[in-house]
């Protein structure tokens, strides 16, 4: 995936980073983000699967257990930091549709 | 009740950027009754006898798998349980594809971001065939300038060499088709992504297309080279049918070692080992013995062909048969031009020969070294190629040799000798050159001592006309 793609985020990356603010495997990402968007965002396996490697690759979660076939991963401080301003920018964007809504 | 199970083959080739039409064709085979069982060496799909039934595949690429993976391993096990988890049920792997089936019409798809899936699939495609095809069409880049300039004379005189130029052609040719077809699917896709379209429907093709067209290509080439070879009477360029079986031979090999990888589940680094190392370090020491064959044949056909000087034809240069043990004998290489032994390395040799058995010194003779060597020496060039002969005679009499051995014949004397055109020329004091041709054949002769005489020319003219 292209670098410059982390610059926002796509939804299903923002969702995945959401839920490994705590420590989670793989399989239950799936069922979190299915949970609180309620059903709205479909995360498919493959694509989480991959996500999950390039995250990884950037050093924006890591792997903290590794149980058979089943591995827990965290968000590190460089996800997180990378959430926030994805947040700030999100926050940006209601607020400039906010006033624009006001000045009509 | 008839309890024996059906099964039937297919062949196709299983990537992933005809997953998609791979999986149209899964799905219509189950809808006839067919469900995928197993795929092997990554083109055979093995299908069992099911009921009719309608379910959806996917056939997907693992970002981190490799060409040579024989089964899936280690992380890759996370993605079959994130997939099972999501409701698909893994079938078989192809390399770093996957196989899954779901009944449930309304499973998420195993791929939500076709821009991610895109990313990956062209990344691989660059990795598994575009870095090959970069560095082979490298290598041939470089034979084909190399052919054209600095081995042009090889190239004209070797049915070998000449027909390696269709070979790197072709391999040019299907680095371009690669490529083209690579950027063209990559602009395809990239329009699809933003269409919302399907963007892995390339047509899957079969293993027996590209054999046809192998084998297409090797009845050509080889019947060319044996034309070839026929009419300018080359031995050697005759094996090239038989590389084109050993080829053969080689492709059926790696589909049974890929067969036997993943039958036995040899590890990724191990079946890469073989396919990339051992077979072509086989396949090479198998062509290198052939070719040794070809050449010991060719020799011996030599030894039994004219070109040979005699005892009284050496005495005229001032050699006796003693100093030649054996007959000095042409070799006719696979090159068009025959190029006489040097007699006195022959000699060298026989003295070097004398000395070794008779374990002492012979007078003269220090260790390997002849205190007669070089004296003369002769080079026939002959050729049944007119456009290298014409190129020969204009360069002697140019004195300039656009390849190999530099003619300096600027300062020589032109004299006609025996109808024979002799260049002669005195390189050091009592030692002369001679370039002579007559209609069929160049001599490059040095002799030291006298000028070339009548006697002499004979012998020479002898030889150029067999």
């Amino acid at each position: 995936m292209a670098r410059e793609k982390y610059k926002t985020l796509t939804e299903q990356m923002f969702y995945i980073l959401i839920c490994l603010k705590k420590e989670r495997c793989g399989i239950d990402i799936m069922d979190m983000v299915a949970e609180m968007t309620e059903n709205r965002v479909a995360l498919g396996p493959g694509t989480l699967y991959a996500l999950i490697g390039d995250f990884l690759k950037q050093g924006m979660i890591r792997e903290t257990s590794c149980e058979g076939r089943k591995r827990n991963y965290i968000i590190t401080d460089k996800g997180s930091q990378m959430l926030s301003e994805e947040y700030k920018r999100l926050k940006e964007l209601v607020s400039d549709y906010e006033s624009a809504e006001d000045n009509r | 009740m008839d309890t024996e199970i059906k099964r039937m083959r297919k062949y196709k080739f299983v990537s992933a950027e005809s997953s998609e039409s791979i999986k149209e064709y899964l799905e219509r085979m189950a809808r006839e009754g067919w469900m995928l069982e197993n795929i092997t060496a990554g083109s055979k799909l093995e299908f069992v006898a099911v009921e009719p039934v309608e379910i959806n595949y996917a056939v997907e690429m693992i970002p981190d798998g490799s060409i040579f993976d024989t089964h899936p391993t280690g992380k890759n096990e996370e993605y079959i349980e994130f997939c099972k988890k999501a409701g698909w049920e893994y079938i078989c792997s192809s390399a770093n594809i996957y196989i899954f089936y779901t009944k449930n019409p309304d499973a998420v798809p195993i791929e939500t971001d076709e821009e991610l899936k895109f990313q990956t699939i062209k990344k691989a495609m660059f990795r598994n065939t575009g870095i090959i095809m970069l560095i082979l069409s490298g290598c041939s880049i470089m034979q084909l300038s190399m052919a054209l300039t600095i081995n042009l004379n090889i190239v004209e005189s070797s049915v070998i060499a000449f027909s390696n130029l269709f070979l790197h052609g072709l391999v040019l040719l299907m680095a371009c088709l690669f490529f083209w077809r690579y950027f063209r699917w990559i602009y395809k896709a990239k329009s699809a992504i933003r269409a919302g379209e399907k963007v892995f429907g390339k047509k899957a093709k079969s293993p027996a297309q590209a054999l046809i067209f192998l084998a297409g290509f090797a009845t050509v080439h080889g019947t060319i080279c044996m034309i070839l070879s026929q009419k300018y009477g080359d031995e050697i360029g005759k094996m090239v049918p038989v590389i084109w079986i050993l080829v053969f031979g080689l492709v059926a090999i790696c589909y049974w070692v890929q067969t036997f990888a993943e039958r036995k589940r040899i590890g990724k680094t191990g079946h890469s080992l073989i396919q990339l190392i051992v077979l072509p370090f086989v396949f090479l020491l198998v062509l290198a013995g052939v070719t040794l064959i070809f050449i010991m044949h060719v020799m011996k056909q030599d030894s039994s062909a004219d070109g040979v000087l005699t005892g009284d034809e050496l005495k005229v240069f001032g050699y006796s048969q003693e100093f030649v043990a054996h007959e000095v004998k042409v070799d006719q290489d696979d090159e068009f031009v025959l190029h006489i032994q040097d007699i006195c390395i022959e000699a060298l040799n026989e003295d070097a020969k004398a000395l070794r058995e008779s374990g002492g010194q012979i007078s003269g003779v220090e260790k390997d070294f002849c205190p007669i060597t070089y004296t003369w020496n002769i080079m026939l060039y002959k050729t049944e190629v007119e456009a290298i002969y014409d190129r020969l005679l204009r360069e002697v009499s140019n004195g300039i040799r656009t390849y190999g051995v530099r003619f300096d014949y600027n300062g020589a004397i032109k004299t006609e000798h025996m109808d024979m055109t002799t260049f002669e020329k005195e390189v050091e004091p009592g030692e002369y050159e001679y370039l002579i041709y007559d209609g069929s054949a160049i001599v490059r002769l040095r002799v030291s001592g006298e000028k070339l005489d009548e006697k002499q020319t004979a012998v020479i003219r002898r030889m150029m006309q067999e």
